[in-house]
């Protein structure tokens, strides 16, 4: 039997906000992290990713900080990843409060990364994040530096080998489809899966609950992230205060320029529409699970 | 004051160990000093990664004995995940090797399991997973839990406790069911992160920090 899938709302963190783009090209500010995080916790997510997507050296205090406030309040497991290079740096944050780190750049640079960290802080530490761009010719690439940058690898022999390595979960991620709200690339997923002995995370792509149960079917993913289908939920209901940035918050959700393929959804009610399809997920006793 | 010395060895997230605990009213510290240790009027050993390398940690600072001598007053001790496996008397995982020897019994790595469709479940296990509780809960941390209840996991090693141990609650991963939860006296152990299974897992470090209390 498939095991209990994940629910897990992603974030994207430049500096000190969230942030939420299409393709990782046009950043919009959503708010703050803590807020999000905190909101996601009490409507039973299952777990945290957090992705910096500038990990510049400026930036990586803010995100610690970021980090030990999540994690000093907010009890499920956080993973935390962009911008991660050495050791140090996944000492650091493990040390901050997360629980995982998801590395893409500096294991594809060395792949005896993932073994060294594996080894150090248990291979379930260690998630290898893998960013694929499709090809004209089929097949998909994996990229790094938040899909700016080529490797001339294959996606899914890569994915093989970070296994083999020793990654402890997979984060599959199409930057074609990620911010479009049209689906997850179910197919990319189902290769992968076919051929790692290991959890597998699908990232990106989710406008509608119908895309995380087809994420989730038996062959699929084991747990699904999503950024767009639950922000721009949050986003109404979070209580503004002093932190959250409100008047920038409602400007973007009132302008035509938000995603119209995405139809925002809680995570309880998410919860509600997978058990309705067959997906097995955990029971949370959340207000709004029946909604 | 409920105090609890969180046993710092470098692995594992005692952030969040550190932050559940103080969450649900205990006064807790994170401490890598084994006289610290050896006095504390409760032990938490949290960790996440191989136990030969926790053990060799421990050895060096001399941790091992620390918490050892301290068990051996009755003080309780809660093992989570890799902390649970450290109480047992020996682990597997890159050879044979001794753990702290306070619950007689060993770690071994999840065997393959069918996932229903011709393949086998990943591994490491990860995710929220649904416990049956034992007779053994009774006067123990795991007491307010029932069966059903889900908890994180995350693991690859499960223990197999001998059978003067009481298992106080197993998992299952596809047919294979394993133990989740043991006690034997005031010494505790878990294979799920309670700091990291929000409310529930939150109500595990409360009873924990009452049974600390009832002393």
């Amino acid at each position: 039997m498939a095991s209990t899938r994940r629910i897990i709302p992603r974030l994207d963190i430049k500096g000190p906000n969230v942030v939420k783009g299409i393709r990782l090209e046009g950043l919009r500010v959503l708010g703050k992290p803590e807020a999000f995080a905190s909101y996601y916790y009490e409507h039973g997510a299952d777990e945290l990713f957090f992705q910096d997507v500038v990990a510049s050296l400026y930036e990586r205090n803010s995100l610690h900080d970021i980090v030990k406030r999540t994690a000093s309040r907010v009890f499920i497991p956080l993973c935390v990843g962009g911008g991660l290079r050495s050791l140090d740096d996944i000492k650091t944050v493990l040390r901050a409060g997360a629980d995982k780190v998801a590395l893409n750049t500096a294991v594809v640079r060395d792949h005896d990364l993932i073994r060294q960290a594996s080894r150090r802080f248990g291979s379930s530490t260690i998630v290898v994040s893998i960013e694929a761009g499709r090809l004209p010719s089929g097949g998909y690439e994996a990229l790094t530096d938040n899909g700016r940058e080529r490797t001339g690898l294959d996606a899914v022999e890569w994915a093989t080998k970070a296994a083999e390595f020793g990654a402890g979960e997979l984060l599959v991620t199409c930057v074609d489809v990620e911010g479009t709200g049209r689906g997850f690339e179910l197919g990319l997923v189902e290769e992968i899966k076919a051929k790692v002995g290991i959890p597998v995370i699908a990232g990106g792509g989710a406008g509608h609950v119908t895309h995380v149960a087809d994420v989730l079917a038996p062959g699929r993913a084991d747990a699904a992230a999503c950024a767009a289908l639950f922000h721009y939920e949050a986003i109404r209901n979070i209580k503004q205060t002093d932190d959250f940035h409100a008047s920038i918050n409602l400007n973007a959700m009132r302008t035509r320029a938000v995603n119209s393929s995405i139809n925002p959804s809680s995570i309880p009610r998410l919860r509600a529409a997978l058990k309705s399809a067959g997906v097995d997920v955990r029971t949370t006793e959340v207000a709004g699970a029946g909604a | 004051m409920r105090a609890v010395s969180v046993v710092d060895y470098g692995m594992g997230n005692v952030f969040s160990v550190l932050h559940a605990c103080r969450s649900v009213g205990l006064d807790a510290s994170l401490t890598e000093d084994p006289e610290a240790v050896a006095e504390a009027e409760a032990l938490i050993i949290p960790g996440v990664g191989a136990m030969p390398d926790a053990m060799t940690v421990l050895r060096s600072r001399g941790l091992d004995a620390a918490i050892v001598d301290s068990a051996s007053r009755g003080t309780p001790v809660l093992g989570i995940c890799l902390g649970f496996h450290l109480l047992m008397s020996n682990g597997t995982e890159f050879g044979e090797h001794e753990g702290l020897g306070l619950l007689p019994g060993t770690v071994l790595r999840l065997p393959e399991t069918g996932n229903g469709r011709g393949g086998v479940l990943p591994v490491p296990n990860v995710g929220w997973r649904k416990l049956s509780l034992s007779k053994g809960a009774v006067d123990s941390p795991f007491d307010v839990l029932h069966d059903g209840s889900q908890l994180y996991f995350v693991h690859s090693f499960y223990v197999k406790p001998d059978p003067t141990v009481s298992i106080v609650a197993t998992s299952s991963y596809g047919d294979f069911a394993y133990c989740a939860a043991a006690r034997s006296g005031s010494i505790f152990g878990c294979q799920f992160h309670p700091e990291r299974s929000a409310r529930i897992g939150l109500s595990v470090l409360e009873r924990f920090a009452a049974l600390i209390s009832a002393r």
